[in-house]
């Protein structure tokens, strides 16, 4: 597990600090006032390499990229993402998918196999949190969260295998 | 007539604290040094008035609540040990000198001490807004400065709280001093506790919808708890600031932030545009040498305990010099401090034209320090290598 040590700095606001793989440190100071910036600072080196001021909204954006949220697939491979058990898959919905044109509800994808919809992409709109009305048309991405049991069960009952 | 004569005088101190906060501004300085400037300058056609004076308590009240507010009890303690190795250096290296120096000025021993205290504490407001705007809030010495910064608020505010204690009984013998103590731990002691067993009914009675009565409210209890610390005998700045540690324990904090600003922006500018105002500059030539005295002794000091308390904390030399050269600028505590030194006696020794004076000097003077400590500290090493 990644090593983050935190500090309090008093009267400006929290700082963790994280050591790369590439023996970067990066700095990041979460502001009493909800702005944030970034450092990077090269081995051994005591000036930063380079600082980034961001608003709060900018720092959750970002953050949000960053964690692969805002990630389009641009081809057919699922994309996973696993936080120790967590995992997220990107799947397109084919004509022959058992999910084809179908509400969320109808097939009860959370009641058989565990996994939730996080969101769905569809053309360039990404939809957020679908509700259980939402209807998944053939051609879209839905992004999928679980536990890596669940996902299982949710790819072999749309009829995929895992791919590597 | 009169009100109409003083509101033009106040309309009058705002537009020139504006221009010269635009200075500050531009010039890059605390709005600290350049508001007391303002004060001196305006010296000669505004006369303080009482309505001045109820504004600029109004301001130190609210600066000490301020205080209080961002100061948590809980980080305090977390980090008490990193607190205490670099703030007791601090104390021990920069509290003795203010204190020679009055009495050898011939000071009587309040003085002496209210000068100690003066010449101590560094400015947390200063050096703060200094370590943001130098982009320096990462670097390896600024966990250690702001350490060192939290100590001196916690410590002025006791020593505030026992000096001011003593003042109201007279004069400093030793009873009344030990009295003082017992007073001020007493006082701060009954409200931390109150603030730990009503927690939960406290923040049930600031849950309030309405912007305007929950304002009141926060309004109600800071002057409240500051008017009685003064019935109690201790400063009100005291309970200015315990009112602001206890409203820190609760969610509401960064609401009370909010309504408090704008009265804060005013009554605080105020306060120190009156400390300006009212310290009589008039022997600039007697008092000029023990200020430059002050500054001469007192900056070494500050840079030693960036080599101590900097060593203790395994920074290397270059984050020391920044560390010394981050810790000189004097500001809010050091005037609180003369202010509430003024309220002793009418002829107490130039403690407020001096502290005035050096104020000045030593916040602009540190600023630059800070700005430039990279670069000094750069220089010095390159010139110990090439030695």
């Amino acid at each position: 597990m990644l090593e983050v040590k935190e500090a309090d700095l008093p009267a400006i606001g929290k700082k963790f600090t994280i050591e790369t793989e590439a023996e970067e440190t990066v700095v990041i100071i979460m502001r009493l006032t909800g702005e944030r910036e970034v450092y990077r600072f090269l081995k051994d080196k005591e000036e930063p390499e380079s600082v980034t001021n961001l608003t709060e909204e900018e720092a959750r954006t970002i953050g949000n990229i960053l964690a692969g949220a805002y990630f389009e697939p641009v081809h057919e491979k699922a994309v996973e993402l696993v936080m120790k058990q967590l995992s997220m898959e990107w799947i397109k919905v084919e004509e022959d998918s058992p999910l084809a044109n179908k509400t969320i509800g109808e097939v009860g994808i959370r009641k058989k196999t565990g996994v939730s919809v996080v969101s769905i992409l569809r053309d360039a709109k990404y939809i957020p949190n679908p509700l259980p009305s939402e209807t998944m048309h053939v051609g879209d991405t839905l992004v999928v969260l679980g536990s890596s049991e669940q996902m299982k069960k949710f790819l072999s009952f749309i009829g995929k295998s895992r791919e590597e | 007539m009169e009100v109409s004569t003083t509101l033009f005088e106040m309309g009058l101190t705002c537009l020139v604290l504006f221009l010269s906060g635009l200075l500050a501004k531009k010039v890059k300085l605390s709005l600290i040094p350049l508001y007391i400037l303002a004060g001196l300058a305006i010296s000669r056609f505004v006369k303080p008035t009482i309505i001045m004076e109820f504004m600029s308590t109004v301001g130190l009240i609210l600066l000490l609540f301020l205080i209080g507010l961002e100061f948590t009890l809980e980080s305090f303690l977390k980090n008490r040990k990193k607190i205490l190795a670099g703030g007791l250096y601090d104390l021990a290296l920069n509290f003795p000198v203010g204190l020679v120096i009055g009495l050898l000025l011939g000071f009587d021993w309040l003085c002496s001490l209210f000068l100690a205290g003066i010449v101590y504490v560094s400015s947390s407001a200063i050096i703060c807004k200094g370590v943001v705007e130098l982009k320096r809030s990462a670097n390896p010495e600024t966990e250690c400065l702001l350490g060192i910064l939290v100590f001196e608020d916690l410590f002025i505010v006791l020593y505030l709280a026992i000096l001011s204690g003593a003042i109201a009984n007279g004069r400093t013998e030793l009873l009344p001093v030990g009295l003082a103590i017992f007073k001020a731990v007493g006082f701060c002691a009954a409200l931390i506790i109150i603030a730990k067993v009503f927690k939960k009914y406290i923040e049930m009675a600031l849950d309030i919808e309405s912007t305007e009565l929950f304002a009141l409210l926060i309004f109600a209890i800071v002057i409240l708890t500051a008017t009685s610390a003064e019935a109690v005998g201790l400063s009100m700045a005291i309970g200015a600031f315990l009112a602001g540690l206890v409203i820190s324990e609760t969610s509401q904090k960064s609401r009370v932030l909010e309504v408090v600003a704008p009265l804060q922006y005013l009554t605080v500018a105020i306060f120190f545009v009156s400390f300006g105002l009212t310290s009589q500059l008039t022997n600039l030539k007697e008092i000029y040498p023990v200020v430059i005295f002050l500054v001469v002794a007192s900056v070494p000091l500050k840079l030693l305990t960036g080599f101590f308390a900097g060593k203790g904390y395994g920074l290397s030399r270059r984050a020391q010099w920044r560390l010394g050269l981050s810790l000189l600028p004097r500001g809010e505590f050091s005037v609180v401090l003369a202010t509430v030194a003024m309220g002793i006696t009418a002829t107490h020794p130039p403690v407020n034209a001096v502290t005035t004076l050096y104020v000045l000097i030593i916040a602009v003077l540190g600023s630059i320090a800070m700005k430039y400590a990279d670069a000094f500290a750069k220089w010095m090493e390159g010139k110990k290598t090439m030695v």
